[in-house]
């Protein structure tokens, strides 16, 4: 077996009984060597009535080696149901890109919701990743949460393969539904002066409406902001209350000395805004 | 107390029904593929609306703590084009054995046709072969001689009737289906179908026995609170409590639980739904307002 199929195995190993695997080590054997496409679909259908929903085990041992396999790599959110999908498709990925890129088309015309969160964790994972970017867009469209998140939340894939345009309007739409946009692989790094001012748009319409969101969005706008907008949004922010004070000041500190990340600050007016909306 | 709809079309339903619902004590929901009030021309328009009850509409109902369930099926009406239901039928086997599929419905007999009858056989082999519950639409005109016929040909395919739900059921009905040892559904639909104080009366006359209650809520005027209202007024009539419980929830959890899709502990051992998890964050449930009729400031409100 394959990295990171033998990975994969193994954690679902620690967590489901031994007839579970077994059956899994079957279909995955029968896949590799004689597989068609029928026989990926159905076993694929039937992971729910084959393998225990539990959660894997990833500490941090397992997610160096996650990570070793393929940076950026997240496992730590897979439960056995996914991992045995992840497990399934990547053993049919064949050699023949157009006809594997099909197969998982069709898989996801008619998937489910938890179908369609196992497939979009296995992208960044299979074999010639950029053949499945139309896919991976039309996954970012979905209005499910769940579905939303994966491919955008700790997912290696956008970070690697989106053109910038796609990987702020992902940021942008990530902060206008309220996820948690720093989990986003290359957050900060891909940070940019276009995605700057859109996330400053975001953020003058939301406070116009009353409305805040999460003071973290302050770091990415950063290279936007000049002397006057500063002004605007010192002042503005006095409606918004404390933390939208502290978040626009920090964001002037660092937009006036960007080699001092102040990430220790940062953290501090995230945990402040947790506890702030959760009370 | 905790409900089970076990017949009701929340693709055509908005969100205020889904938090009545919850707040009413609806737990789970069974959604049967059906048409949409007016015929559709071709295939895809089924695979996506097969998908959507897969994927959509599960997610949404979620939202507000309800676990959504589905039948997949040709439904009666469309089974009347032999051409796209050919298509229908090669595209059924892709979806019914997907997770939180309990069954193939809702299917058999609308004007009692040829056609009608030669998809409701298929079907019927097929959940036979997939070891699926079954979920009967009971015809409205003709009604009695339709239900006999559609008992008669589930038999005929060697089904076992403690497999298959013959719904929309009435006073005129439900005796033969008991006395065949089918499970009874009851449709407590305004003006059409049934309404609760007659469904009262049937259950004080044969009791809770394989008899549960739906609202068969769609696009039409009905009522997606039909179950729990319907609870409410068993108890102000003298129903027992344990006989009300299995009409409202027991009863569709025996039968539809037959899939193995379909379990307590789906909802009694739910993760608490996640508030922050919510689209736009604006939690759904949060934003909920029930307006009454003495409405003050703070309920007519929108933020």
């Amino acid at each position: 077996m394959k990295q990171p199929q033998k990975l994969l195995i193994d954690w679902i190993a620690e967590v489901c009984s031994p007839e579970e695997v077994k059956w899994l080590e079957e279909e995955e054997k029968k896949l590799r060597s004689q597989g068609n496409e029928r026989d990926l679909v159905l076993a694929f259908s039937k992971v729910p009535r084959k393998i225990t929903q539990k959660d894997l085990n990833i500490g941090p041992e397992e997610s160096r080696e996650a990570q070793a396999l393929k940076k950026n790599w997240h496992p730590e959110n897979l439960d056995s149901q996914q991992a045995a999908r992840i497990l399934l498709l990547l053993s049919f990925a064949s050699e023949k890109p157009e006809e594997f890129l099909g197969t998982v088309e069709k898989l996801l015309e008619t998937a489910d919701l938890n179908e369609q969160i196992a497939i979009y964790s296995a992208l960044p994972l299979f074999p010639y990743p950029e053949k499945f970017l139309q896919l991976a867009y039309d996954g970012t469209r979905s209005n499910a949460t769940s579905v939303f998140d994966t491919i955008t939340l700790e997912n290696p894939y956008p970070y690697e393969h989106f053109s910038e345009e796609a990987y702020n309007r992902l940021v942008l739409k990530a902060a206008f539904m309220e996820r948690p946009f720093w989990k986003i692989v290359g957050i900060p790094d891909r940070a940019n002066p276009v995605l700057a001012d859109l996330l400053l748009d975001l953020v003058s319409e939301r406070w116009s409406a009353g409305r805040e969101v999460n003071p973290l969005v302050w770091k990415l706008i950063t290279p936007a902001l000049t002397e006057d907008r500063f002004r605007e949004f010192k002042t503005r922010a006095k409606q918004m209350g404390a933390i939208n004070e502290e978040a626009v000041a920090l964001a002037y500190e660092q937009h006036k000395n960007p080699s001092t990340p102040n990430s220790q600050k940062w953290e501090n007016l995230h945990k402040k805004w947790e506890t702030q909306i959760h009370t | 107390m905790k409900f089970i709809d076990p017949h009701i079309h929340m693709t055509s339903r908005t969100t205020d029904d889904y938090s009545r619902m919850r707040e009413a004590g609806i737990v789970a929901i069974i959604e049967p593929s059906f048409w949409l009030g007016q015929l559709r021309t071709n295939v895809g328009t089924f695979k996506d609306y097969y998908s959507s009850l897969i994927g959509w509409e599960r997610f949404r109902a979620s939202q507000f703590g309800i676990r959504h369930y589905c039948t997949i099926g040709l439904n009666s009406k469309e089974a009347n084009n032999e051409e796209l239901a050919e298509q229908v039928m090669d595209l059924l086997p892709r979806f019914a054995l997907k997770e939180g599929v309990v069954g193939i419905g809702e299917i058999g007999f609308d004007e009692q046709t040829k056609a009608e009858e030669k998809y409701f056989r298929k079907q019927l082999d097929l959940a036979k072969e997939l070891e699926l519950p079954v979920q009967i639409h009971t015809p409205h005109r003709d009604k009695k001689k339709g239900t006999s016929l559609s008992m008669d040909i589930c038999l005929e395919h060697g089904l076992d009737p403690e497999w298959v739900v013959i719904d929309h059921n009435n006073e005129e009905t439900v005796k033969e289906v008991l006395d065949r040892g089918f499970w009874a559904g009851f449709t407590i639909y305004p003006n059409t179908k049934m309404g609760n104080e007659r469904m009262v009366e049937v259950v004080k006359q044969y009791g809770s026995k394989n008899i549960f209650i739906n609202s068969a809520a769609d696009w039409g005027i009905s009522d997606p609170l039909a179950v729990p209202k319907t609870a409410a007024l068993m108890q102000k009539r003298g129903i027992d409590k344990n006989d009300i419980e299995k009409v409202t929830y027991g009863n569709a959890l025996a039968a539809f639980g037959r899939s193995g899709q379909m379990k307590e502990e789906d909802w009694e051992t739910e993760k608490e739904i996640d508030l922050n998890a919510k689209f736009s964050g604006n939690s759904v449930l949060r934003g909920e307002q029930i307006p009454t009729s003495q409405s003050n400031e703070e309920d007519i409100l929108i933020k």
